[in-house]
């Protein structure tokens, strides 16, 4: 079975990177770069992605309002924040949302990056 | 009309006059004995006419004036004078049962067969006085709430300084807030991708100087990055949360959630003990930036193992003190009282740029917090903290 990892970035660069981090990983990764585009992905493919990795600040949707919308959709389904944001009520708030979400800033580093990422599909299993 | 029947001469109608004139009236002689006193007087005393004729003067007037009424009548007698209504002093006349009340006296000399005569007119002013005292009574309190009113307009004017002066200066943080805020994301999106790639320089090549650029950009870009996060919570405009009731346990627990996230606190054991304590009135995130940089603080200075014990309990009513302390190598003496300057550091030039204990001690001063850090006797550093306990300012309370 496949496991995949969706990641939601505007920007191209940002994506590419976190597609270089968890390059080594078993995760396929799947690149959206607006909401719209990232739900599109789960219709198709909600038995296989396993972790969402969602920026805080994009174009059009408010990434709390993002992480709340595919919690309700796809309530199984972990959501990891990775923002350039170094907000800390922001973090706050976001912890206090799901024990699945995780909160991490850019730049974060590759093995806490494949960690959370692990940790998140693990907790997928669970619920699934 | 004089010609009425029961009026048949003039010296009858200037008794009757007399008699029943408004005013008391009373004709006394050179040495003071009353010669003559209408009913209206004698009412006004309590007396029947007949017994207030001969008598001295003295039996009308208080006990304590008596003394000053006879210099006075000596005094009188030398110059005698006419003397108006109401020219004189506050005069008392005193009643037969001993009840005293306020007169208005005028005075006329006058000569008779019988020697020197002084003939005086009394007014019973009680009800006059009763209504000068009301007045005067008004007019204190009056003159006292325009006192009130015009301190609390200046305290008002004074507050609607402040609060414009406040506000200017929250305004001015916001916008810095929001410029810092936007930079940050602007400078760790790159970031981000620079430090991924200098990760595959390290990870993926076989040369070992190439090996040791990539670890050098990462150390670089990882200083840029605490830097960044450090400017923004600096510039974090304070008013974005409105003030609350926060419950310290929970903030504490918040503040080690997230420090848990660093991987330098990994092998850090934190020991919390909290006494159920009143909440503090503050914006629930300028008190978690407290207690985080604190922790942060307590885990940089333990590299490797440690334990950070953090201890809430109420200091007497009306504060909580938060205390938090680990067991690391402790802040040399002469260091100690320079922690809280802004971009002091002992920290190496990966570790942030000293801002950390500034914005602490900036937070708990805004509060009107105190905090104090001492190196303990067992190695390692406590920080102390005083919150007062306070209600919310009104106005204040969250929406």
């Amino acid at each position: 079975m496949q496991h995949q990892v969706l990641v939601l970035d505007d920007e191209a660069d940002v994506r590419a990177a976190i597609r270089l981090q968890l390059k080594n990983t078993y995760f396929e990764i799947l690149e959206a770069e607006s909401f719209e585009g990232a739900k599109e992905l789960l219709r198709d493919n909600a038995i296989t992605v396993d972790v969402i990795i969602c920026d805080v600040r994009m174009p059009g949707v408010d990434g709390v309002e993002a992480v709340a919308n595919f919690q309700r959709d796809y309530p199984n389904t972990p959501v990891i924040v990775l923002t350039g944001f170094p907000d800390l009520d922001l973090a706050v708030d976001f912890m206090k949302k799901e024990d699945v979400v995780d909160y991490l800033t850019k730049p974060v580093d590759k093995d806490k990056l494949i960690a959370a990422v692990e940790k998140a599909a693990r907790t997928r299993k669970l619920f699934g | 009309m004089m010609t009425d029947n029961n009026i048949r001469s003039i010296e009858e109608v200037a008794k009757l006059a007399l008699q029943s004139a408004p005013s008391g009236v009373l004709v006394v002689d050179e040495p003071g004995s009353i010669h003559y006193a209408n009913q209206t007087l004698a009412d006004m005393f309590g007396y029947r006419i007949e017994e207030l004729l001969d008598e001295p003067i003295e039996i009308l007037i208080p006990q304590q004036f008596v003394a000053a009424h006879r210099r006075h009548v000596e005094n009188y007698a030398r110059a005698p004078v006419h003397r108006d209504m109401g020219s004189g002093r506050d005069l008392e006349g005193v009643t037969r049962d001993g009840r005293r009340f306020p007169v208005e006296i005028g005075l006329r000399p006058t000569r008779t067969r019988d020697g020197r005569m002084i003939v005086a007119t009394v007014i019973d002013i009680t009800g006059r006085k009763a209504i000068e005292e009301r007045l005067r009574r008004h007019e204190e309190e009056l003159e006292q709430l325009v006192e009130e009113r015009t301190r609390e307009l200046d305290a008002a004017q004074r507050e609607k300084e402040r609060m414009l002066e406040q506000l200017i200066q929250t305004e001015k943080m916001t916008t810095v807030g929001t410029l810092v805020s936007g930079i940050g994301h602007e400078i760790n999106n790159p970031l981000y991708v620079l430090h991924a790639l200098a990760e595959s320089l390290r990870d993926e090549t076989e040369i070992e100087n190439c090996r040791l650029l990539g670890e050098e950009i990462l150390r670089q870009s990882s200083h840029i990055a605490e830097t960044v996060k450090n400017l923004s919570r600096y510039a974090r405009p304070a008013a974005r949360q409105t003030l609350k009731p926060v419950d310290l346990a929970e903030v504490v627990a918040d503040a080690v959630r997230l420090i848990r996230q660093s991987t330098q606190a990994d092998q850090i054991e934190f020991e919390i003990t909290a006494s159920p304590v009143a909440p503090i009135s503050a914006r629930q995130e300028e008190i978690v930036q407290v207690v985080f940089n604190l922790l942060r603080n307590a885990v940089q200075a333990m590299p490797g193992k440690g334990r950070v014990a953090i201890d809430i309990s109420a200091d007497g009513d009306d504060s909580i003190r938060l205390r938090i302390q680990d067991d690391g190598s402790g802040i040399p003496d002469e260091l100690l009282k320079r922690v809280f300057d802004p971009f002091f550091t002992t920290k190496g030039p990966d570790q942030g740029e000293g801002l950390g204990l500034y914005i602490v001690r900036q937070i708990v001063t805004r509060y009107d917090g105190a905090i104090s850090v001492n190196n303990v006797d067992t190695g390692g550093t406590r920080f102390e903290i005083r919150f007062p306990v306070t209600s919310i300012p009104a106005g204040e309370e969250e929406k």
